[in-house]
């Protein structure tokens, strides 16, 4: 099996599994329990936390455990809005979100926020200058992605961030990093956003796992409330075997991070090199050249996505047409659309996402198999 | 030599059965895929996910297009309510609830009622009980929501859903229950029951933590909590987590099937130590419905201690217990519900909650008995209190 669908979601870490799994009969606790048992899931989910803000080079106290990605950024975009409406309904985005973002947007414009897109260049770029140009005295939130999931652009958060706080202390600013976070460094100094949101299973870790970090002094309302887990941010039960799970898949995959980040380049060079040699102008590289190195989307002329990825699907190979979130969905990728992309191209897009155990020799077969495809379809 | 330890704190949380992990190892190490993809391993994952929902949806009796899952019990109290009052907010604000609820229901009325809902917290009677009369005489013709819970996480008392869903049918307002501490201990079967919302979660019957569902009547109108993509039919966005689910259905259709010996086996463990309990220490109160009780739960108060010292000592035995619920556990308030069953307060401070489960033994029972009996009598030994109440006796 040749498994290029690593921004979907990755196969976790087999010494995650067992930690997992070991946890999940032994070390069952409820961490706010008193009793030894309690104290000892306590002491676990404690150190994890500690484990994983020092990843992103933030405090224990600013990392909130949540059941995944998704309910990260549901609970940063709708939570800060409603701690914020007092001064103001503007809120900006870029448009090439994910949809966890733009969904949870959508319901804070039905509510009376009044929502503005960021404008991109061909590669999702937002543009800083619409940036600057955009933020009023009354914008509460600015929303952007660290790491495209369907192109891999890489955005300049820390120049926007700048460019937030210069203009609007006040203004909120959140970033994505779901699919930044293990790929490249996420540095809350650095980047100097408020909210940041993370997901586990994106990183060899298990689903059903995420977190969010809050900026000291940051303010939110809670998405899920009752019993007061996480400083009564976020309610129920801690998931402490899953969170454990994930605070070492974050270590282990940020300690290859250098490494894995050559492998998917030299993998995604080479299908790129070989793809271009022998389809020439039937190939056009949606992702942009200095995007992150393990997301490489493509596309093919005159045959729609899902036609190869069935084909190649047929050889054991799995890639995917747009992110797994709109798979089940026949219209053309949001982000395609935004960044300007030709229709007749946009239909034959595909994303292939690598992850370090990918091989050089993966890719060829790949590329070959795809060539196969599209001279059987130009010869029909 | 290891500590022996003992553990009656049940429905804080439960061990996941080495059936269930069994269940959920191959979606973590082979079966991985995304199971919103189009591909096979992706396909694998989303058949598993609704196997999984229809086994849930055979386990309480619903349709399997009627369960949600979702991220923890608490989610899925917190989606049922808040997303029952914004959907249904144009008939009305007002909703019905108890003052035993969990957390996990109060806190979103709580927050409901600062966005001007109107809220309505019906009384119990001295075992916990509510009343359905009570609640068709709070019903108004802006009430759109009822959340009563099945079964009570400290005093284990049950409530008569059946009777309650009747009183709401016949107003036409929507009847939300936590089953969050039913589940897996008593039988549910929502169409007999006759609500429209159930919430349940994994970690209480021997499944994962950090799973929960929630069953939506067909019909029946609730906004989403958690907005994305398009998985659990658009209601509840978030890639799933495939081995938690499997988990999850696999340890209530353990639990399911095994409901009978289980509830027995609970329920003689439970009588063995209240019997030992009353016999052994005096000015002893059981808190909770006598009969009309989960089969694993034990809630009783001693006069002239502090639960928390009993704890302590218990602990050092080995034994494992509770105070009260696992989430108000840091808090030095009385338990709400034992106020609520009109319990004073230094009664309410002299508390232990024992929860019972699978793994435990009449010979566990025995030796809790007689620790407690120890404890009690050397903490009453100290306290003043005490010595008070023996020199008025004499």
């Amino acid at each position: 099996m040749i498994y290029f669908d690593n921004s979907s979601t990755t196969k976790p870490y087999k010494e995650v599994v067992e930690l997992v799994a070991r946890l999940m009969s032994e070390e069952f606790g409820n961490s706010s329990s008193l009793h030894i048992l309690g104290i000892r899931a306590e002491r676990i989910l404690e150190s994890t936390r500690k484990t994983l803000a020092e990843t992103i080079k933030a405090e224990p106290e600013e990392i909130i455990f949540t059941s995944g990605g998704t309910e990260s950024i549901n609970m940063a975009l709708k939570g800060s809005a409603a701690a914020m409406k007092r001064s103001g309904k503007h809120i900006l985005t870029s448009p090439i979100e994910h949809d966890a973002s733009l969904e949870s947007l959508k319901t804070l414009s039905e509510m009376g926020f009044e929502v503005e897109y960021i404008e991109v260049d061909q590669y999702g770029h937002i543009l800083l200058d619409d940036l600057s140009r955009k933020i009023r005295p009354d914008t509460i939130l600015v929303n952007i992605m660290a790491v495209n999931n369907e192109l891999g652009t890489i955005e300049p958060v820390e120049e926007a961030a700048g460019i937030i706080k210069s203009k609007n202390e006040k203004t909120v600013f959140h970033v994505d990093a779901v699919q930044a976070y293990g790929k490249i460094p996420v540095n809350v100094r650095r980047l100097n956003a408020d909210f940041i949101s993370f997901s586990s299973h994106k990183i060899h870790g298990p689903k059903g796992v995420g977190m969010l970090y809050m900026r000291k002094g940051a303010r939110i309302h809670p998405l899920i409330t009752g019993g007061g887990h996480e400083r009564k941010l976020r309610s129920g039960t801690v998931n402490v075997p899953g969170i454990a799970g994930f605070g070492l898949a974050a270590t282990t995959k940020i300690s290859r991070m250098q490494k894995d980040s050559e492998i998917c380049k030299k993998v995604r060079n080479r299908l790129l090199t070989e793809l271009r040699n022998s389809l020439g102008n039937s190939v056009r590289v949606n992702s942009p050249e200095d995007g992150i190195s393990n997301i490489l989307n493509i596309s093919f002329k005159g045959v729609k996505s899902e036609n190869i990825l069935h084909f190649l699907e047929s050889k054991d190979i799995f890639v995917s047409s747009g992110s797994a979130c709109h798979s089940r969905r026949d219209t053309t990728s949001h982000v395609l659309k935004a960044v300007g992309i030709p229709s007749e191209w946009a239909e034959g897009a595909i994303r292939f996402s690598f992850s370090g155990d990918n091989t050089e020799d993966q890719a060829k077969i790949c590329a070959d198999a795809i060539v196969n495809i599209l001279k059987t379809v130009q010869k029909i | 030599m290891q500590k022996r330890v003992i553990y009656f704190d049940h429905a804080a949380t439960t061990y996941v059965k080495p059936e269930v992990l069994d269940a959920m190892l191959p979606y973590f190490t082979q079966e991985y895929g995304n199971a919103s993809s189009v591909y096979s391993i992706g396909r694998s994952n989303r058949k598993a996910i609704e196997d999984a929902r229809e086994t849930v949806a055979k386990c309480i009796g619903a349709m399997p297009n009627e369960i949600y899952f979702t991220g923890s019990g608490t989610e899925a109290d917190n989606w049922a309510i808040k997303g029952a009052a914004l959907a249904h907010r144009n008939k009305g604000k007002h909703i019905i609830t108890s003052s035993i609820e969990h957390p996990a229901v109060l806190a979103p009325c709580e927050f409901l009622q600062k966005q001007g809902y109107d809220i309505t917290y019906i009384p119990v009677d001295q075992d916990g009980l509510v009343n359905p009369a009570d609640v068709d005489k709070a019903i108004r013709p802006d009430t759109i929501l009822v959340t009563i819970m099945m079964a009570n996480n400290e005093i284990g008392t049950i409530q008569p859903i059946k009777e309650i869903a009747q009183v709401c049918k016949k107003h036409g307002v929507l009847f939300h229950t936590d089953a969050v501490q039913a589940a897996g201990n008593i039988p549910i079967d929502v169409k007999d029951l006759g609500v429209d919302l159930l919430s349940v979660s994994g970690h209480k019957f021997y499944g994962p933590k950090g799973t929960g569902a929630l069953y939506i009547r067909k019909g029946v109108k609730i906004e989403s909590l958690i907005h994305g993509g398009h998985q659990e039919r658009n209601r509840r966005a978030g890639t799933e987590n495939v081995p938690g689910i499997v988990g999850f259905a696999k340890a209530l259709e353990l639990a399911t099937q095994n409901l009978d010996a289980h509830y027995e086996k609970l329920y003689k463990l439970r009588e063995r130590a209240l019997e030992g309990i009353f016999e052994k220490i005096p000015h002893v109160r059981l808190n909770g419905h006598r009969e009309k009780r989960l089969p694993g739960n034990l809630n009783v108060s001693f006069s002239f201690v502090e639960g928390e010292s009993i704890l302590l000592m218990l602990d050092m035995k080995g034994i494992k217990a509770s105070s009260g619920s696992a989430c108000t556990s840091g808090s030095l308030d009385p338990s709400h519900i034992l106020l609520a069953i009109g319990l004073p307060h230094e009664l309410a401070h002299g508390s232990l909650r024992l929860t019972f489960g699978e793994s435990n033994t009449e010979e566990e029972v025995d030796y809790l008995v007689d620790c407690l009996a120890e404890i009690i009598d050397k903490l009453r030994r100290m306290s003043p209190l005490y010595e008070d109440f023996i020199k008025g006796e004499c």
